[in-house]
């Protein structure tokens, strides 16, 4: 998919300007964070668990070379072919190949983002197939010609008034008389089109939540059922996953699932958890006839060596964008790419260049709630804070940013002068504010002033105030 | 493709100092450090495994009931579908085990070897797991995975005593048996879902709109 990134500013005005889309944001909040903080006070050690699941992707991805080749020998054994794909023009060709070869014309997809990354879609679209989105959320995006706003509610942006006019145009023509309609009915509606869909599929592509190694299996997490239709009744199945989605055992596979159906949509399991492996086998009576699986770099590898490795610890739950108060005002297309939040301000820069990204890394205001809400204790802001650095010194920062820093550094590195001016400064603030405590406008703060007024100082710096704590303390003793 | 494989894997040993893939025993060795020997965090509680498995069904929106033989699941399949008004015609998996079954004589029973044209169908789980009120069930011959799909009404038979703790557990069954894994091995917990419009839960997504769980006292 092509990167919007560079258009954050814009975009993340008029998502703040929108109303249906503040309206739709709302939902977010209430949902998923509710059920998972229940969840997570029932279970005795989460916190434990957590440390566990860090432990298992580190180990992991320290011997992914190791578990990639184990999982490839599995997957064979099981009569399934793996298929390696450096790029997303390699998945891509690798995608169309094996619909080809099928004599394919329609295919169904369940989610996956790592679909979304190299783009499938087009390139299903290039070669003349009718690909059919399978999951609900994911089928709507694809009425409206939209990316997905969130990882795993593709569609929590839109409202319900939005999906009736997008089906009445797609499903009625424009000719429907009722315009607001519930939600059963909707959900009937669309179960009954992609009914259709399912059973005359001829591929059907997933992502996969997991690999193991031991097995040479890929769990798929769903609540529809989708991703079992999407994989069970056309004649050839296809998984993407990136490299990273490798555990060693089933076991570990469990402890994953544990962390993932939590953080993610704060159920203790989803509906349904399905662990694929191979092809039918010579006596089922259905099933697919052929297995493959697409084992995808697409950058993983560049990020194995340094901090951002950790990165590729990531089940995407989407918890950290659910937390994010940026991307509950802002909603995750403002983002521009295909992974929006916390989570996709590291990915994105990282897969589509820190030059065509620059707001991203700054949209955060390092509050921490992403990384204290995170499965596998991905220090999100470390990262974020990283990604800054690395623009400074690519000379990535905007001017202004740059002589502010430098005035300021000339500063901080003349202690006395520093102390000095910043003591002359609050002192006079603290004098200016004294009577509301407060200043509606300030010279230099107009960004700050516009949207809340600032603060006054006490009118004593911190150091002074540090100092004099510490006096009296000595006193008391 | 096997380039891409070569680049792919030399990335990953380049970024890890080192050339070769490591030996199992050394990977054996790094597991037990990084991970210790003792058992995993999971959910305990204080009810039997049993009383457990069929609250979280419960919570999942599932139903369940007891029988104490196999024989009188016939019964309770019929009484299932004339509550939910689901007609009379039942597709069962081949399951040699649902020959024990006693089906009422007012049933239409049709053996099915996929779920294309069930309405109600009865499969059998090779186990349950008391953690989450999940269904294991075995893709084959015997247990087309599509039965448990495509239906509206997906009825579930499972004999008491194939209710295990945790996933741990179950896996540590499974490993034993012939032909494991299947193509597919479906975890089930409650019936299909979605809440895709509008964070609103509405039940009978794309697979079936309800579970009912059959629990046998005395599986053969």
């Amino acid at each position: 998919m092509e990167s919007r990134a560079h258009l954050f500013k814009p975009a993340a005005r008029e998502a703040l300007h929108n109303p249906d889309l503040q309206q739709a944001l709302t939902r977010v909040q209430a949902g998923f964070v509710g059920k998972r903080r229940t969840l997570v006070n029932k279970f005795p050690d989460f916190e434990g668990l957590r440390d566990r699941g860090q432990a298992m992707k580190d180990h992991t991805l320290a011997h992914l070379d190791y578990y990639l080749e184990q999982f490839e020998a599995k997957v064979h054994e099981a009569g399934g072919h793996v298929h390696w794909a450096e790029t997303a023009e390699d998945a891509q060709r690798i995608v169309a190949d094996i619909c080809r070869q099928a004599d394919a014309r329609m295919v169904t997809k369940g989610k996956t983002m790592a679909g979304e990354e190299v783009g499938i879609n087009e390139a299903l679209d290039a070669a003349g197939l009718e690909t059919v989105e399978t999951d609900l959320g994911e089928y709507i995006i694809q009425l409206a010609k939209e990316p997905p706003s969130h990882i795993i509610a593709p569609a929590i942006h839109k409202t319900r008034q939005q999906i009736c006019d997008l089906f009445d145009e797609h499903h009625h023509q424009g000719t429907f008389k009722e315009k607001l309609r519930e939600v059963p009915d909707l959900v009937n509606e669309a179960r009954g089109i992609l009914r259709g869909k399912f059973l005359n599929a001829d591929v059907g592509i997933t992502g996969a939540n997991c690999l193991v190694a031991e097995t040479g299996s890929m769990f798929l997490v769903t609540n529809e059922g989708n991703g079992d239709l999407t994989h069970s009744l056309p004649r050839v199945h296809v998984a993407i996953a990136g490299i990273e989605k490798l555990v060693p055992t089933l076991d570990d596979a469990s402890t994953l699932i544990r962390l993932l159906a939590r953080s993610a949509t704060g159920q203790e399991m989803t509906a349904y958890t399905t662990m694929v492996t191979g092809p039918r086998r010579g006596d089922d009576t259905d099933g697919p006839e052929e297995f493959h699986i697409v084992l995808l770099d697409h950058g993983r590898t560049n990020m194995m060596s340094g901090r951002f490795r950790e990165m590729l610890r990531c089940i995407r739950c989407g918890a950290c964008m659910n937390h994010c108060p940026v991307y509950a005002s802002i909603g995750g297309h403002a983002y521009g790419w295909v992974y929006p939040g916390p989570m996709g301000s590291v990915l994105t820069p990282i897969f589509v260049g820190l030059d065509k990204t620059k707001d991203l890394p700054n949209a955060c205001t390092l509050n921490g709630r992403c990384q204290s809400v995170c499965p596998v204790r991905i220090p999100l802001p470390d990262l974020l804070r990283d990604l800054r650095e690395a623009q400074f010194d690519q000379h990535l920062t905007p001017g202004t940013t740059r002589h502010g820093l430098a005035v300021w550094a000339w500063f901080a590195r003349r202690p006395r002068v520093y102390n000095a001016l910043s003591r002359l400064g609050i002192g006079l603030l603290g004098r200016l504010g004294r009577r509301r405590g407060r200043f509606r406008r300030l010279p230099l703060a107009g960004a700050w002033t516009a949207g809340r007024d600032f603060p006054a100082p006490q009118r004593t710096t911190f150091q002074a105030a540090w100092r004099q704590h510490l006096s009296r303390r000595q006193t008391h003793e | 493709m096997s380039d891409a494989r070569t680049r792919i894997l030399g990335k990953v040993r380049a970024a890890m100092g080192r050339e070769t893939t490591p030996t199992p025993a050394d990977v054996q060795a790094a597991r037990a450090g990084a991970l210790g020997k003792g058992t995993p965090q999971r959910p305990v509680w204080e009810e039997s495994d049993l009383a457990r498995f069929c609250r979280c069904i419960d919570d999942a929106a599932g139903t369940w009931v007891t029988v104490p033989t196999l024989a009188e699941a016939g019964t309770a399949v019929a009484d299932y579908l004339a509550e939910r008004e689901a007609g009379t015609t039942v597709h069962r998996a081949p399951d040699p085990r649902l020959d024990h079954v006693a089906w009422p004589g007012h049933l239409a029973v049709e053996r099915a070897t996929d779920g294309r044209k069930a309405l109600a169908a009865v499969s059998c789980a090779v186990a349950g797991v008391a953690e989450t009120g999940s269904l294991a069930l075995v893709s084959g011959p015997d247990n087309p995975a599509t039965l448990a799909f495509l239906p509206d009404y997906h009825i579930v038979v499972l004999g008491t005593a194939d209710v295990v703790p945790w996933f741990e557990d179950l896996w540590a069954r499974m490993r034993e048996q012939e032909g494991f894994p299947p193509r597919s091995f479906n975890f089930i917990t409650g019936p299909s879902r979605t809440a895709d419009v509008e964070q609103t839960l509405q039940l009978g997504a794309h697979g079936p709109r309800s579970l009912h769980v059959i629990l046998v006292e005395n599986m053969p």
